[in-house]
């Protein structure tokens, strides 16, 4: 189960923490293709190297990397404006 | 304020953003050290670094203390005088502490039951392979090819194979058996919202490394075991380039063709050339000069070995990892990791015992490259089939670059 939460308007936020590659990449891309441009989604991740996969595919894809930050020991936000 | 940092600070600044930073080393500089690393243990230890001989050695102990040993084989020796299992413990260690002093080591639950499931059938599906390809993606593949034996390439083959059948796995589990659960507009939010905590509840956990290191050198400096020592550092070496450098070989075959993270896993496939160019020169170096033997760790090659790669290939991306992977990952809290470890260990020495008694014919002869073409032209050899893998994975970069 991957929760996909509107927090605010325009911006989402995507949790999949406990899951390893690739599946946070996909899901990223599942969760960028509901939100409209400008929007933003901020994903949780628990594993280190999707630190590193998610905002390249995001990038890859032609989305705006706002900010990477580590909100707990072993937890990031990635944050995402999609374009 | 007004106080200028101290040098000690700055140094440990430095340490922090250059070493153990949350981006991690790039893959390649990961390809060439563990090439390196592998040089080192082949002329330390006489062992090119492998992983599952270590898993032997631990399930025997296991199947002797539940009064199985005859149906598996007594373990040689305890696992501190077991070079591989050794190799393994390094691993283990130097993962982990990477993972401390990275902030990246938390205990992490898998999501649902599925990834019970998974970490146990992969680990089944790489135990099994390793049987066949003699070894896993190190022993049967990255070591093998080091070694100047055929049956890495042989592997390779199998592990291209595996990864892409490992691929449709992952594409259909994501389509079919989850998807996105929208709530809208809610007011409870989880990490979101949590302000950045300055407590490390595992920082704690910093010295134990430090303890069990400490432990096992006197250890084997009162035994006088410098060999194991060494070893052990072998591994530690190896622990911490794979976890800094994310070096995953599950990601680099499944996501070849067009997978979801196919520019990593053309980076980290770039690395492994890399890492077994370095690699075979110096084991070249070393057995020509005879400063080991030429036959060393040099194991049979045949279709088993394409067959294995395949089992180990699909294995190591339904586990989410492969034999070193699931290491590290182990090392840096993931649970899925310790099952998959767990279920390695309790399979592969019943199904090496059966294949070792029934069906041995399976294996084909051993062939060791400079022996069959001479010394010069089987490294020539050698370096050809490198490049060749190399030209193919420079191909799919350029297919998937040009759409």
């Amino acid at each position: 189960m991957v929760k996909f939460e509107k927090i605010e308007e325009s911006r989402y936020v995507l949790d999949v923490r406990g899951y390893v590659c690739p599946y946070p990449v996909i899901y990223t891309r599942k969760a960028i293709a509901r939100l409209k441009r400008g929007e933003v989604l901020e994903v949780i991740t628990d594993n280190p190297p999707s630190c590193e996969n998610v905002p390249r595919a995001a990038s890859e894809d032609g989305h705006e990397v706002m900010s990477i930050e580590r909100v707990e020991v072993g937890v990031w936000k990635i944050v995402i404006r999609k374009r | 304020m007004g106080v200028k940092p101290g040098f000690t600070h700055y140094v440990r600044l430095r340490i922090r953003e250059g070493v153990f930073n949350t981006i991690g080393w790039p893959v390649w500089l990961g390809g060439i050290l563990l090439g390196v690393v592998n040089i080192l243990s082949l002329a330390w230890a006489l062992k090119p670094f492998t992983i599952f001989t270590g898993y032997l050695n631990w399930g025997q102990h296991v199947y002797k203390f539940v009064g199985l040993s005859e149906f598996v084989g007594s373990p040689k020796s305890n696992p501190l005088f077991e070079m591989t299992s050794v190799g393994d413990i390094g691993l283990l260690l130097g993962a982990f502490t990477a993972a401390i002093l990275s902030h990246e080591f938390r205990i992490r639950k898998p999501q649902s039951s599925i990834e019970h499931l998974e970490a146990v059938l992969g680990g089944i599906l790489m135990s099994l392979g390793v049987v066949l390809a003699i070894g896993c993606n190190w022993g049967g593949f990255f070591s093998a090819i080091t070694v100047l034996s055929l049956h890495g390439f042989l592997m390779l083959v199998g592990l291209i194979i595996g990864g892409w059948l490992g691929l449709l796995y992952v594409k259909w589990r994501a389509e079919r058996t989850l998807s996105l659960i929208e709530v809208t507009l809610t007011t409870t939010l989880g990490t979101s919202s949590k302000s950045r905590s300055s407590k490390n509840p595992y920082s704690a956990l910093r010295v134990a490394p430090l303890i069990v290191l400490a432990v096992l050198m006197l250890y084997y400096i009162s035994t006088g075991n410098y060999i194991y020592m060494g070893k052990l550092f072998i591994g530690i070496a190896v622990g911490v380039i794979l976890q800094r450098s994310r070096f995953c070989f599950a990601t680099a075959f499944r996501d070849l063709i067009n997978g979801p993270e196919v520019t990593r896993s053309l980076r980290l496939q770039k690395g492994i050339v890399l890492g077994l160019l370095i690699g075979v020169t110096g084991s070249f170096i070393l057995k020509y000069k005879g400063y080991i033997d030429p036959l060393l760790y040099v194991n049979p090659s045949g279709f088993s070995n394409i067959i294995g790669g395949i089992l180990f290939g699909l294995g190591m991306v339904i586990a989410g990892g492969c034999a070193s992977g699931t290491l590290w990952r182990a090392a840096e809290g993931h649970v899925k990791s310790w099952i998959a470890l767990i279920t390695m260990v309790i399979s592969y020495p019943a199904f090496s015992a059966l294949i070792k008694s029934y069906a041995s014919w399976i294996y084909g002869p051993k062939i060791f490259v400079p022996y069959v073409l001479g010394w010069g032209l089987g490294l020539v050899t050698i370096y050809a089939m490198i490049f060749a893998y190399l030209t193919f994975i420079m191909y799919l970069e350029y297919r998937f670059h040009q759409g």
